[in-house]
């Protein structure tokens, strides 16, 4: 295997470590607050995607100069996608957040089959290109095992994922997020209201894997109403991975995965690709439920 | 209805015709950079949200007030449960209709008589239930793992699949007849529910689901993969039909004869379900579900009992398996996704976790029905989304609640 | 020797850095009532949990020996059930009943694990299962009747008035025949017409099965008890019979403080 061949495979894996990253973190500020497994969310990083090429689609009839439609169409499809995080919040979640686990969990399935459909009713159920929107880097494209969108994805990932520790450790928001997540009485008990908060956190979630979908969907060129389930399936394995509730372990695990997927279709076909996520997870759960960077749990007898 | 509760109506309705608005209002084709606006549909969402918003906010405010007298009835064959309400919805109110025995047997016999004679009814129709009864199976399937033993199993597809493409691999290599191909098959579903079980029961609920929707997942890649053992996304065709006592039939007899071979088979099904229930077997399964520490505690072994429900939850998707693949006698992986694991839960889901009647009644709403009504079969998946969301917030028992049985 | 019920032999369990239980050692012989006493978090339930198979215990010995079949066996490393099938059961310090199913119900499963009927008698069978059924719902109710809660019967255990739950989880343990009974402080949150009522169901008790109690009571314990052990922040701090105990510095220190030794 040439260092070329190396470079491509271990960059392709960053890639998609990036992309699991964007969408996983969401996941897992999600369960960690209201121990949910969001279902839908694979969805709102569809609809991040499908709301950005609308738009952009639209927005070029109008003749708006290209920077000014890129940047409008990423920041109304990340707001958009927040709002969606919030209204789904409030319709399938907080209504059962007090009932049983499998509740929930039926619920937030039935959100994302719902959702799956309804943009498929909407718009088509047949693959859209999506168009190039992303720059390119002459120094980059030179370059044979690296691309211009590759680094932009690097780029935002970095910037999200130091801008949410940032957010989670330093601000006040942030940080009743993550007294939520630890004690929900007592975090009520403190003050902190919330409805506000666990409202918050899905719309923040929503955003960024809005990004991440519309980000892919300019790497990869096409856009599907079905493109978030087998991501969001994806994403949440990486959250177990590296531990649910835990930002870095979203982080950590997305990249273990998206490493894995490259590296490991070396040796076997590419048809195989989805196969790893699901045997990584199966062997986290089997080994270390609470995930590699998670602390194990003993229940109070 | 006050002048809050409208004001807040607007207010839902804007903000949804708002958010939908792009996704709902424009649609795009890339192929010719075409774009279609749809402002009627936007109109069409607010409406529908304004209204849904008052009956949303109706229903939470007065929920709460009759939940007791709900909650204490017993034996009782809810139709439909609704709250007592001012205004538009005072008619409205917690129906219920004592089951007793007479009910039921009368029951029984409307619906049998035609179901005893459907082949009489024309090719069709015969294929639909049959159809419906297949994916009864597997309700009863989700009805034992996921409604008696508490572990929600996502994966139910892939030993549905299990069992079809068993047996029509045995039929294909090996011309196995009907009745060693079904026990062959059974068999095998059991074993690879009890391997399955084996990681599986250890984790917790949440876990648990995503596992088993992990694994019905990698059946499915499998076996559109692996052209070599499965043929495949062309499937395995010519699944040759069971013979009649050594005759071969013609298409129109040999397709009520697999009716009344699956018919058979879910009131064996059922009946068998219905004795575990009912024994000490059932007992220690909703111990199990109620505090699985202190059942352990009280001498129940959890990993075999676990694994023994979700062995029998396989053997009888399995089964269903075998049951499509005579009564199609043709299987390929598109009958076996993610879809045909979430068809059921829907209907345990609608129909009342744990009731056999609500297995029915969640088929015939969710299977038969959509037959009828091909016209709407682009909205299926959607409104099957819809009910899931609807029925975990008002009604998570399901339409057909579970009654206790007493002891003397 | 062999007597012994139980047998606590250098009883550890370490969480991380914490030793909730150092070195016990501990015994109880045949027809007895032990209580187990110690301020909170001494490390009490920890040892009902490693003797029980709920924990795992980091190092030491946790030797039984039924009265039936005087064999010493270590069940340190036992599951829960197989070890309420040898013979010893528990209630908990947190009720912990099948709260959507009734008190028969809930005493019933306890039984379940005398139950010889199979699975296929289940599926095909008929006289046998019913007939063993009705012999379980029998039993049921003479457990039910040793604590006296048998008109609670067809009552969902969720809707019992405390002291009556907690007597069902006493009656629920019975329901396993154990020859050893762990009950973890019975009689917390009772009043003293509840406590009067346990004192006696534990009187009657003993006739048939030796008793190891956790309990803060001390009433309870210094009349019903007839050695006590007492433990502080792990350790087994004191041994004796309850008059002993009483006097015990050691002991006063525990639970009152170092100034009234």
């Amino acid at each position: 295997m040439s260092f070329e061949f190396f470079l491509k495979v271990f960059f392709g894996g960053l890639t998609k470590g990036s992309i699991y990253a964007l969408i996983a973190l969401g996941y897992t500020m999600v369960y960690g607050i209201v121990k949910l497994i969001n279902f839908a969310h694979g969805e709102i990083y569809m609809i991040g995607a499908f709301t950005a090429l609308i738009l952009i689609e639209a927005l070029t009839v109008l003749n708006m100069p290209f920077v000014a439609i890129i940047v409008c169409a990423v920041l109304v499809a990340m707001v958009s996608a927040a709002a969606y995080g919030y209204s789904m919040e409030k319709i399938a979640y907080k209504p059962v957040r007090s009932a049983p686990r499998l509740s929930a969990l039926i619920s937030a399935i039935g959100m994302s089959l719902f959702l799956q459909n309804y943009v498929r009713l909407a718009q088509t159920s047949s693959f859209l290109s999506f168009p190039k929107i992303l720059p390119t880097f002459q120094f980059v494209e030179k370059v044979s095992y690296l691309n211009s969108s590759q680094i932009i994805i690097y780029f935002f990932t970095v910037i999200i994922m130091i801008g949410l520790t940032w957010y989670v450790n330093f601000t006040k928001t942030g940080v009743s997020m993550r007294a939520l997540s630890q004690d929900r009485v007592m975090a009520m008990l403190m003050g902190i209201k919330v409805d506000k908060i666990i409202s918050i956190t899905f719309m923040i979630g929503s955003a960024i894997a809005a990004l991440g979908g519309i980000l892919v969907s300019a790497y990869i060129g096409q856009i599907n109403f079905y493109m978030g389930f087998l991501a969001g399936i994806k994403a949440f394995v990486a959250a177990v991975l590296g531990g649910i509730g835990n930002l870095p372990g979203a982080v950590l695990g997305s990249f273990i995965l998206g490493f894995s997927e490259s590296f490991g279709t070396i040796f076997v076909s590419s048809d195989y690709e989805d196969v790893f996520a699901f045997i990584l997870l199966i062997l986290i759960l089997l080994f270390k439920p609470s995930g590699i960077l998670g602390a194990s749990e003993k229940e109070k007898v | 209805m006050n002048r809050n509760s409208i004001h807040t109506a607007i207010f839902t309705a804007i903000w949804f015709a708002l958010i939908t608005f792009i996704i709902v209002g424009v649609q795009v084709n890339t192929i010719d950079g075409s774009m279609q606006w749809h402002p009627g549909r936007a109109v069409f969402i607010a409406i529908v949200s304004f209204l849904l918003s008052l009956l949303w906010q109706r229903v939470f405010t007065v929920q709460d007030i009759d939940l007791t007298e709900a909650k204490n009835a017993r034996n009782t064959f809810w139709i439909g449960y609704f709250t007592h309400g001012k205004n538009i919805f005072r008619k409205i109110r917690t129906v219920g209709i004592e089951a007793k025995k007479k009910h039921k047997t009368v029951l029984l016999l409307i619906i049998s008589i035609p179901l005893l004679f459907l082949p009489l009814l024309g090719l069709y129709q015969t294929k639909v239930i049959t159809s419906v009864l297949v994916f009864m199976l597997l309700a009863l399937s989700l009805n034992v793992v996921v409604g008696l033993g508490g572990m929600l199993n996502l994966g139910v597809a892939s030993f549905f699949a299990v069992g079809a493409y068993t047996y029509a691999l045995l039929n294909y290599h090996y011309h196995v007849g009907f009745l060693i191909g079904f026990i062959a098959a059974a068999l095998v579903s059991l074993i690879t529910g009890v391997l399955v079980a084996l990681p599986v029961i250890r984790l917790k609920g949440d876990y648990l689901a995503i596992v088993t929707l992990a694994f019905g997942e990698i059946v499915r890649i499998v076996l559109e993969n692996w052209s070599s053992f499965t043929f495949g996304p062309s499937g395995i065709s010519n699944v040759v039909r069971p013979k009649f006592f050594g005759m071969t039939l013609n298409l129109q007899h040999v397709t009520g004869y697999i009716y009344y071979i699956a018919f058979i088979v879910v009131v064996l099904a059922m009946f068998f379900i219905n004795r575990l229930e009912h024994s000490h077997y059932g007992r220690s399964w909703e111990a199990i579900r109620e505090d699985g520490l202190a059942s352990q505690a009280m001498g129940v072994d959890l990993a075999k009992t676990k694994m023994l429900i979700f062995a029998i939850g396989a053997l009888l998707a399995g089964v269903a398996g075998v049951v499509l693949a005579i009564s199609t006698g043709y299987i390929n992986p598109k009958s076996f996704t993610f879809w045909q694991s979430i068809i059921p839960l829907c209907i345990i889901v609608l129909g009342g976790m744990g009731t056999m009647s609500g297995v029915l009644l969640g088929a015939i709403i969710l299977v038969w029905l959509p037959e009828y009504l091909r016209v709407f079969s682009d909205y299926r998946f959607l409104v099957f989304g819809i009910i899931l969301v609807v029925m975990m917030i008002f009604r998570p028992d399901g339409l057909i609640r579970k009654t206790r049985k007493e002891y003397q | 020797m062999s007597t012994r019920l139980l047998e606590l032999q250098e009883l550890s369990m370490y969480f991380g850095g914490i030793h909730a239980v150092d070195s016990v050692n501990l015994h109880i012989e045949e027809n007895e009532v032990i209580a187990l006493i110690g301020p909170n978090g001494a490390g009490k339930t920890t040892v009902f949990n490693c003797t029980t198979g709920m924990y795992t215990p980091t190092t030491g010995k946790v030797m039984i020996s039924s009265p039936n079949v005087r064999k010493q066996e270590d069940i340190a490393d036992c599951r829960p059930d197989v070890i309420a099938k040898k013979g010893l059961a528990r209630t908990f310090q947190n009720i912990r009943l099948f709260l959507e199913m009734t008190t028969l119900e809930n005493v019933m499963v306890a039984y379940h694990i005398h139950l010889k009927s199979t699975i296929w008698d289940v599926l095909f069978g008929g006289s046998k299962v019913r007939k063993e059924e009705s012999h379980m719902v029998k039993k049921a109710y003479e457990y039910m009747g040793m604590v006296g809660i048998a008109k609670y019967a067809h009552e969902l255990s969720k809707n019992l008035p405390y002291g009556v739950q907690r007597k069902l989880e006493i009656a629920r343990a019975l329901a396993t025949k154990p020859f050893l009974l762990l009950l973890d402080e019975p009689a917390a949150g009772m009043n003293p017409k509840e406590t009067e009522e346990l004192r006696n169901i534990i009187i009657s008790l003993r006739k048939q099965v030796s008793i190891f109690l956790i309990e803060h009571d001390m009433s309870l314990v210094m009349t019903l008890a007839d050695r006590v052990y007492v433990m502080d922040h792990g350790k087994m701090i004191a041994h004796g019979r309850p008059e002993e105990i009483k006097q015990n510095p050691e002991v006063i220190r525990a639970y009152l403080g170092g100034d009234y030794a």
